[in-house]
């Protein structure tokens, strides 16, 4: 009856009239649909970091797909974008190669202690840490905000507040995870925290994501221990970021020491999540995931990298 | 057949290529505005080729893998179309130069809107510098863009003076 009234109405009109009132439409349509969203996101704020969990896998596999087209032109601005670093970082290369072969010698000397004192002392080696190495599916926008989503989830067996790394050091931690993404805040995020050890001392300290690029450091009190160029590695929490993760350096600016984390964040790729240690990837579990997952048993050593060799242990699923 | 579907096409490359990790600082945002191109350019030319659910699909997907507030991109995308089908009055008689003026004001209101929008959702998309260079880039990215899309959906303007 409705539909009948409004096509005799629109029939009852110019050409001209017509459009207009389609346009009204249109634009009535789309200003109260985006109104909605947005009063459904304010209004609803847990329901909808569920939903966005819950949905996030199976869309971002669709855009994948949708993706494959556009990877040429993505590695090309890669290319461009690493060309324009490599003259500067071949300059800082070869300066620290040089002050590099100065330590070897030494690095060397207190291996050989270490091992002797190893034997002596007769320490418990700490069991490995089990992870998954995922693709970055997504990456937030915002000033602010800055978050990835990656195609590991609870599936994987990723649980939220857990550590995710990659080859330079502490990216963040999981949260919103779903059955096969997971969105990993950055270390730089407003809202992350950590316990950090800083310098030779291991002054215990929280570092304090920002927004910026810089990490604040909330120390206990001795923060005359810390100095510019100190070395600056996760103190481990139960059930969280374990221990010796390396984050970053000590940095003086006009407003305090603050933290410059290793990580690139504008240049991730692929992100390591880690796994609670209690859990154990099963021979049925191998290979169940999309082929861009590769799961991974491996021990990491005091730097956070894995141990290559040994007892690791990786299986790329087809 | 496939001019039909060329829109949908469009604006669903686009909006995989907006959700695309990009490498270097503030390439994220500039990703999240390509869909504004598709969407601008046949709500000025073609409405009736990208139905208003299209972009509001396209907004929900960028909002969803993201991480923003939800609606914040669907209100930027619906905010280009809103524009587009205001314009079009003059897409025609405007000529080539005057459509690259129009698509200049949508997205400086679309740019304009994202201020607001965060600013009113305490979620700052980025600071105002950032937004103008964004807009800046995609005022000039759209002669090569609307080149290609014109490629594609050759007969437009044809059909245009046969209205």
């Amino acid at each position: 009856m409705f539909s009948w009234l409004w096509r005799r109405r629109l029939l009852g009109r110019s050409k001209t009239e017509q459009r207009r009132s389609s346009v009204s439409l249109g634009v009535l349509f789309m200003g109260l649909t985006a109104a909605g969203l947005v009063w459904l996101g304010q209004q609803f704020p847990e329901k909808v970091a569920e939903a966005r969990a819950r949905l996030a896998g199976p869309v971002s596999s669709i855009v994948a797909a949708l993706q494959q087209p556009l990877a040429p032109l993505k590695d090309l601005r890669q290319r461009y974008s690493n060309l324009l670093k490599l003259e500067d970082e071949l300059r800082q290369l070869r300066a620290a190669n040089d002050e590099l072969e100065g330590w070897k010698w030494r690095a060397l000397e207190l291996e050989r202690r270490l091992a002797d004192l190893r034997a002596l002392t007769r320490v418990v080696h700490e069991p490995g840490v089990d992870y998954v190495t995922a693709v970055v599916r997504a990456r937030s926008i915002g000033a602010e905000s800055n978050s990835i989503l990656v195609g590991a989830g609870a599936r994987d067996g990723v649980k939220a507040g857990g550590g995710v790394l990659n080859g330079r050091g502490l990216v963040g931690e999981t949260f919103e995870v779903g059955r096969d993404t997971s969105r990993v805040r950055f270390l730089i995020d407003a809202n992350f925290k950590v316990v950090v050890s800083i310098g030779r001392r291991l002054v215990t300290a929280v570092a304090e994501g920002s927004g910026g690029r810089l990490l604040d450091i909330r120390d206990g009190g001795r923060s005359f221990e810390i100095a510019d160029g100190d070395e600056v590695i996760s103190a481990g929490e139960v059930g969280g970021i374990p221990r010796g993760l390396r984050i970053g350096k000590v940095v003086g600016t006009a407003s305090g020491l603050k933290i410059a984390p290793y990580v690139d964040f504008d240049r991730i790729e692929h992100v390591s999540l880690l796994l609670s240690s209690e859990r154990r990837v099963s021979e049925a579990e191998v290979g169940a995931g999309p082929g861009e997952r590769a799961r991974v048993t491996a021990k990491l050593d005091e730097n956070g990298k894995p141990v290559v060799g040994g007892d690791s242990q990786a299986v790329q699923s087809p | 057949m496939l001019q039909a579907l060329l829109p949908l096409a469009a604006l669903s490359l686009l909006t995989a290529a907006a959700v695309l990790p990009w490498p270097g600082d503030g390439s994220g945002l500039m990703a999240a505005m390509l869909p504004v191109f598709a969407v601008h350019y046949w709500a000025l030319r073609r409405p009736e080729g990208l139905p208003g659910i299209a972009v509001v699909f396209s907004g929900l997907t960028v909002d969803l893998l993201t991480g923003g507030p939800l609606g914040f991109w669907t209100s930027i995308y619906a905010g280009a179309w809103i524009f587009g089908s205001l314009e079009k009055p003059w897409a025609f008689s405007a000529g080539k130069i005057g459509r690259w003026g129009l698509f200049a004001v949508a997205a400086g209101g679309v740019a304009l809107l994202a201020i607001v929008m965060g600013a009113l959702l305490d979620w700052p998309v980025a600071s105002v510098a950032s937004l103008i260079g964004a807009w800046f880039w995609l005022v000039a990215l759209y002669v090569p863009i609307s080149l290609l899309l014109r490629l594609l959906d050759a007969g437009w303007e044809r059909e245009a003076v046969l209205e």
